[in-house]
């Protein structure tokens, strides 16, 4: 490889170190860089702390329950693979940066020294990414460098199994590639009903995982998966080696297949850059969720109506939500993949109630930070919105309805969902959850959008390494959920006492606690007006 | 009632000054055409003037309303064009039209909506989402949408851009033919060509300051050392090399 490449390596190197070390400049950002940087400690001490304090015994009996990881590495491995065949995300592994496209590629090198370039900056990642994953996996590994290599060999594998994936797509072109993916797809739709089927059946949970993995299918299936978690979790030297010299071999065959496959290298890289270039534009500029769209649109919502100015707002913001279906229908899918075996193993009604609440809270965390149909997702519109004849509080309202919409529907649904399997006993508190959706995720929102405006970032800008971001967001989070949890403690804190007086009338609580709710997130609109007044694109837009 | 007022515009980045004391009219029918060199405070004033960025001081009047004071009445009568157009990437281009229809209350907009579409060659690609449109298509809907509400100010950064010869030709036209029916332009350009040709009037900033404002022909005299003939290249370099005898030189 040129020396050239390898300076630039070193130079990228710095530049990430400079970003890192970045937020000494000011105190604002000082702040933040500390609060990150107390994050990752946070992260990484208790495996730390874990790793030291317990016995050897204790550590033993932990290497025992570490069976679960061992059986179901393979699975998540497998279904990572699925993952980046179906969907665009194996263009991470071969895309190049837009400077690295512009710069290099009429640059004098050859398709080989870029594609080793690529596998050896790919190559440094894992490294220090796999530094990471071993520090959490500290208390279960029986030694640190044995599972340091087995967390590296398979992030390889899984980077070097994309690169080779993007590369085959193009060999194969365009029609077959889709064929192979369609049949790709039924595949793991077959699996994972299989899968599923065998969790919420008679096996339950975990266990129907296990069940999978001893099955003839599942055995074949996770054959070339199967020596890395092996070697991640080997309990003793002679135990690591014979997986790790397999799982070796299976990223030396898969970067013979990409040297193989290397013809079109430059036709693919160039291709997944420019898709990932748009797809990071569109992160960057707060859309997370919207996909690309091609061709002409057939259909659009009815023609807004005026409502003091929110109208047309509302319509905008509904509209792009409407055209980002298909990314919101998948994660909905996904949270709904992910809780309802859960849920749907729980046969108490009342448990089926409790049980929901953590469920419900984790897929609004996940679902509020993805609905950016308000002002978080307009950062680059922002000219554009305070041009409009309209009032600030007109916008605020309209900016922030889509998303509180959106939101509560999928409460709703959800909520209602379980409330026809939970039976009489938790109907009643599901029912009244439901009802309390709208209130609550009015004041989620307005929270949200308030510490947006107050304290706004753009949400790519946080890449590994970059703890000022990190900071920045934990902060934001911090601040959000504190604003919620006050909101909530007043609401019901008044609430429930009348709750009580009303002898237990679930009624009373909803329509006092929703009516507060409603009240507190009414209170918030004239200030997110005002902090989008008073934001000067010309000094406070990030970069 | 002149469409555009500015009067002892001040505005800070910070500690750094984007623009100082800059006032200046804009009338009926006049093309003001915003000269400068990169930095000079050009985009800052139409931005300021849009109600995009607050004035630190100074007072910006469209079409008698304050734009401070009194914005919603304000915006209703003008259009900003800024010179990299973000559009809504999931809106057609129909759809942005029927958003700003809706925004500045245009009733029946679509026979207005139509022929423009048809004068910047749209029309085919009217249901096409913005996202798959090239610079010189954004840039036409963005034109497009300005016009819809027939404002009385219109203020067009570098118009230009990315537009084809055709689409040149199209967008000097409408400039032309809406300053004669009464709207007053404001088009920010580094294109000297562009302003030589279109404008009326010319207002030169250097490092936020006002070098000259008055009529286009004009400015020749205002600047000593100048030929009549001089071309506007030469008046440029001439303004903002050379620092100018008095503060203003000339109004």
């Amino acid at each position: 490889m040129p020396v050239s490449l390898l300076n630039l390596i070193v130079l990228q190197f710095r530049g990430f170190v400079r970003r890192t070390l970045r937020g000494a400049t000011s105190p604002r950002r000082a702040v933040f860089l500390l609060i990150g940087l107390t994050v990752i400690l946070l992260w990484l001490m208790p495996p730390l702390l874990t790793r030291f304090a317990i016995s050897h015994e204790a550590r033993f009996d932990r290497r025992v329950s570490l069976r679960g990881f061992r059986e179901t590495a393979p699975v998540a491995l497998l279904g990572i693979c699925l993952v980046t065949t179906l969907s665009s995300a194996g263009d991470k592994a071969v895309a190049f940066t837009a400077g690295e496209v512009d710069m290099l590629f009429p640059g004098p090198y050859s398709r080989r020294q870029l594609l080793a370039f690529k596998l050896l900056k790919s190559g440094l990642a894992a490294l220090f990414t796999g530094l990471l994953f071993s520090v959490l996996l500290l208390p279960y590994i029986s030694s640190w460098l044995n599972g340091y290599i087995g967390i590296v060999l398979t992030l390889l594998f899984i980077q070097w199994f994309c690169t080779a994936g993007v590369l085959l797509g193009q060999a194969l072109g365009q029609r077959l590639s889709a064929l192979l993916r369609g049949a790709v797809a039924i595949g793991a739709v077959a699996l994972a009903a299989v899968i599923v089927r065998q969790m919420v059946g008679s096996y339950g949970g975990i266990e129907g995982i296990y069940h999978f993995r001893n099955s003839q299918l599942g055995y074949t299936l996770l054959q070339p998966f199967e020596p890395f978690g092996d070697t991640i979790a080997a309990s003793s030297r002679i135990g690591w080696a014979m997986p790790a010299a397999k799982a070796a071999l299976t990223d030396a065959v898969l970067l013979g297949v990409v040297v193989l496959l290397d013809t079109s290298y430059l036709e693919a890289a160039l291709s997944a850059s420019q898709r990932r270039y748009a797809q990071l534009q569109r992160i960057r500029s707060g859309s997370l969720l919207s996909s690309s769209l091609k061709g002409e649109m057939k259909w659009g919502l009815p023609r807004p109506r005026w409502l003091g100015g929110a109208g047309p707002v509302i319509w905008r913001q509904a509209t792009t939500a409407a055209r980002s279906a298909k990314g919101l229908l998948l994660v909905m899918l996904l949270i709904a993949i992910a809780t309802g075996p859960l849920l749907a193993s729980i046969a108490d009604s009342i448990q089926v109630s409790t049980s929901i609440v953590p469920a419900l809270v984790w897929a609004t965390v996940l679902l509020s930070g993805l609905m950016k149909f308000d002002f978080r997702g307009d950062l680059d519109h922002f000219d554009s919105l305070k041009a409009l004849p309209i009032p600030p509080a007109a916008i605020a309202v309209g900016q922030l309805a889509a998303p509180t919409l959106i939101l509560t529907l999928f409460h709703v649904i959800m909520l209602v969902g379980v409330s026809l399997v939970a039976g009489p006993e938790g109907r009643g508190v599901l029912l009244t959850t439901a009802a309390l959706a709208l209130p609550f995720n009015a004041l989620l929102m307005a929270s949200d959008n308030l510490i947006f405006l107050l304290f706004p970032a753009r949400p790519a800008a946080a890449s590994p390494g970059d703890f000022q971001m990190l900071g920045r967001q934990a902060a934001q989070l911090i601040m959000k959920g504190l604003a919620v949890m006050v909101g909530c403690l007043v609401a019901f804190g008044i609430a429930i006492p009348v709750y009580i007086l009303a002898g237990g009338s679930l009624i009373v609580l909803a329509l006092l606690a929703g009516t507060i709710l409603v009240g507190e997130a009414a209170a918030l609109v004239p200030l997110v007006a005002r902090a989008f007044e008073r934001f000067d694109p010309s000094t406070d837009m990030p970069a | 009632m002149p469409p555009i007022v500015v009067q002892e515009l001040h505005k800070m980045y910070e500690r750094v000054p984007a623009v100082q004391s800059l006032s200046f009219v804009v009338m009926p029918g006049q093309i003001l055409g915003l000269l400068g060199p990169n930095g000079a405070g050009k985009t800052t004033t139409m931005r300021a003037i849009c109600g995009i960025i607050p004035p630190t001081h100074g007072r910006i009047m469209v079409a008698g309303h304050d734009v401070v004071s009194d914005p919603v009445k304000a915006k209703q009568q003008l259009a900003y064009v800024p010179d990299d157009p973000h559009l809504f990437d999931t809106l057609t281009i129909w759809e942005h039209l029927q958003f700003t229809a809706s925004a500045y209350r245009v009733p029946r907009f679509e026979p207005l909506a139509e022929v423009l579409l048809s004068q910047f060659e749209l029309t085919e690609k009217k249901n096409t989402v913005a996202q798959e449109l090239s610079r010189g298509m954004r840039q036409k809907v963005a034109i497009c949408c300005a016009y819809l509400h027939n404002p009385r100010a219109v203020l067009l950064d570098e118009p230009l851009t990315g537009l084809d010869p055709r689409g040149i030709r199209t967008m000097k036209q409408s400039v032309r033919e809406r300053a004669a029916a009464g709207a007053a332009f404001v088009v920010s350009s580094h294109l000297l060509a562009l302003v030589e040709d279109l404008c009326t009037h010319l207002l030169i900033l250097h490092r936020g300051q006002r070098l000259f404002f008055g009529p286009i022909a004009e400015a020749r005299t205002a600047f000593v050392g100048l030929d009549q003939d001089a071309s506007l290249e030469e008046l440029f370099f001439r303004a903002t090399e050379i620092p100018p005898p008095a503060a203003g030189a000339a109004l």
